[in-house]
């Protein structure tokens, strides 16, 4: 099979900002991040768009592209899809109804918040469970970043991926459905999901698993907090007989770490933070996790709070929602749920196709030339420093040997190399400094003291 | 290309490294998922084993275009009845192993399903040789 070259990524380099200092290349869990020309370059088949890197950069280089909120503007209606998470972001004395009536006179006509939709797809991921108990553990499909992870870097577990749809998804498919039925053509509607981080965006620009996303456009969460708080400081009468329906409790929490598990009853974890999520699935990976059914695995701690584009405080954000799904709980539930006159249509988009691996550690697609390559990196591997100082513009002694048999770097690009060269005279220095310069450009300079 | 490492019996803190490693490895070499997760379930059962029940052990592990072959000796008690040792569920670890989540009796049946060729060579008082074969296709 064909695999693709290139994926779209919401997370870039500002090479005008950039200096090239490698704290984003040392984070990166698939070392995705290479430095050249004194700048950092993300390869796109490896990103899964973590936002590692993003939040290590001192100086901000690393952007999350986003859609401009005017675009809005090319549709009758448009939608704010939001998470519960959004809300969360606000100080208590902001209320949703506030924030719901902001978001109309920012100009959407109507807001639908993304939990909605759990309350299909936990009583279809229910019973998916049930149905596929032979393949334990399932692992859900929730965060973007994580079903991208396998597929780099776990391959063998991609078919271990819960093969449904998300909430934000199932709930774009309801409101899509519910202005169509209102008479509305598909041109005409305009749904826009407000994203905490940067793997969502990916996702919706360039789904696994389903050919195109239901949602039209993607409005990072900062940016909308900015202007949803400076909207209500400008005018903080806010009233227009706006009523917020609220999620129910289980479903508000579900973006929070354990907040799926919790949903069920069978044996599962709820892992978080991107480090963790890979020490797990290395053990999953080994066969060494007995009796687990479900695996919820969020890139970021805390679950979506700790999303890249989330301004508030993680805990204090968790402990917002968490006093909002108790408040929800005491009042009766909303019988029937907002979705269920759409419940069977829903259930019948809900599935989503197999998750294909695309493995990034593989050295050749031929067992024989691998071999010959693997034998040749760690030759490579051996003469190197083990430092691990990235002075070459790879995170790793061990990246650096794996870009030398790829045909992607030199070893001179290693400055200890180099300097032994100049020593025993088997080089001489304009021949050390141009692979190094290559890598660096004008970081190298001369310094007079 | 040959890979050895060596086990320390009673060390059930690091027992799977060397199959982490060899994990490592067969990725890189772009084998069949499937094969990789058999190879390295299989040599992890081996490596629990020589921890469990041996003082010491050594794995030598020898990758060709066309299998993996595994070899992991121990200096240890050895297995009296070797037929006995492959049935599922057969265990004669102690209860402080089981306690620790290993000794289910289920180890050498693991090897046994997820390799192609196993042979079990056991000396009562002096120590046990398995050698695990599986093919790359």
């Amino acid at each position: 099979m064909d695999q693709q070259t290139s994926f779209h990524h919401a997370l870039f380099v500002d090479t005008d900002i950039c200096n090239g200092c490698v704290h984003c290349m040392r984070v990166c869990p698939t070392k995705a991040i290479r430095v050249r020309d004194g700048k950092a370059r993300i390869d796109a088949n490896r990103c899964i768009d973590c936002g590692n890197c993003y939040r290590v950069c001192p100086v901000r280089a690393i952007r999350v592209e986003q859609d401009d909120l005017s675009l809005i503007l090319n549709y009758p209606v448009r939608v704010a899809l939001i998470p519960s998470v959004f809300l969360g972001q606000f100080p208590d004395h902001i209320k949703p109804e506030d924030i719901y009536s902001t978001l109309i006179r920012l100009g959407f006509t109507s807001v639908f918040e993304v939990e909605h939709g759990v309350e299909i797809i936990r009583d279809e991921i229910g019973a998916y469970l049930k149905k596929h108990s032979h393949q334990i553990p399932l692992i859900s499909s929730f965060c973007p970043s994580v079903v991208r992870l396998i597929q780099v870097r776990y391959p063998s577990l991609t078919s271990h991926i819960i093969r449904l749809k998300t909430p934000h998804d199932i709930s774009a498919i309801y409101c899509r459905k519910y202005y169509e039925d209102q008479g509305y053509r598909a041109d005409q509607i305009g749904i826009f999901y407000v994203t905490p981080c940067a793997a969502k965006i990916a996702a919706v620009k360039s789904p696994v698993g389903e050919r195109v996303s239901s949602i039209n456009g993607v409005i990072n969460m900062d940016f909308l907090y900015n202007k949803v708080l400076a909207s209500i400081c400008r005018k903080p009468e806010t009233d227009n007989g706006i009523k917020v329906l609220s999620p129910g409790s289980q479903a508000i929490k579900w973006t929070l770490t354990r907040g799926e598990v919790s949903c069920f009853n069978v044996r599962a974890l709820g892992i978080d933070g991107i480090q963790e999520v890979c020490n797990f699935l290395e053990k999953v990976e080994m066969d060494q996790v007995k009796g687990v059914d479900f695996l919820e695995l969020r890139a970021c701690q805390e679950g979506c709070p700790g999303g890249i584009l989330a301004p508030s405080n993680p805990f204090l954000t968790v402990e917002t929602m968490e006093q909002r799904a108790v408040n929800c709980s005491s009042k009766p539930a909303e019988s029937p749920g907002v979705l269920d006159q759409y419940r069977d249509y829903l259930i019948s988009q809900a599935s989503v196709d197999p998750i294909e691996p695309r493995s990034i550690l593989k050295l050749d697609q031929e067992v024989g030339v691998a071999m010959t390559k693997l034998t040749a990196l760690q030759d490579i591997e051996s003469k190197l420093p083990g430092l691990d100082c990235a002075a070459c513009g790879a995170p790793e002694c061990n990246a650096l040997a794996e870009d030398i048999i790829l045909g992607k770097g030199s070893i001179e690009q290693c400055p200890f190399i180099g300097l032994g060269n100049l020593i025993d005279e088997s080089a001489d220095l304009s021949d050390v400094i141009k692979p190094i310069r290559e890598v660096w450009s004008g970081k190298i300079k001369q310094i007079k003291l | 290309m040959e890979y050895s490492y060596t086990i320390s019996g009673g060390d059930f803190t690091h027992a799977g490294e060397a199959s982490s490693h060899l994990k490592r490895i067969l990725k890189s070499l772009n084998l069949d998922p499937v094969l990789i997760r058999r190879t390295v379930v299989a040599l992890y059962e081996a490596e629990v084993n020589v921890v469990a029940h041996a003082w010491n052990g050594k794995v030598m592990v020898d990758i060709s275009p066309d299998e993996i072959v595994i070899v992991v000796k121990d200096a240890g008690p050895g297995i009296e009845d070797i037929e006995r040792a492959m049935q599922k569920g057969y265990s004669t670890a102690s209860p402080t192993v089981r306690e620790m989540g290993f000794g289910a009796g289920m180890g050498l049946f693991n090897m046994k399903s997820n390799s192609d060729s196993l042979e079990i060579k056991s000396d009562p008082g002096v120590g046990t040789e398995v050698r695990i074969v599986n093919k790359i296709s």
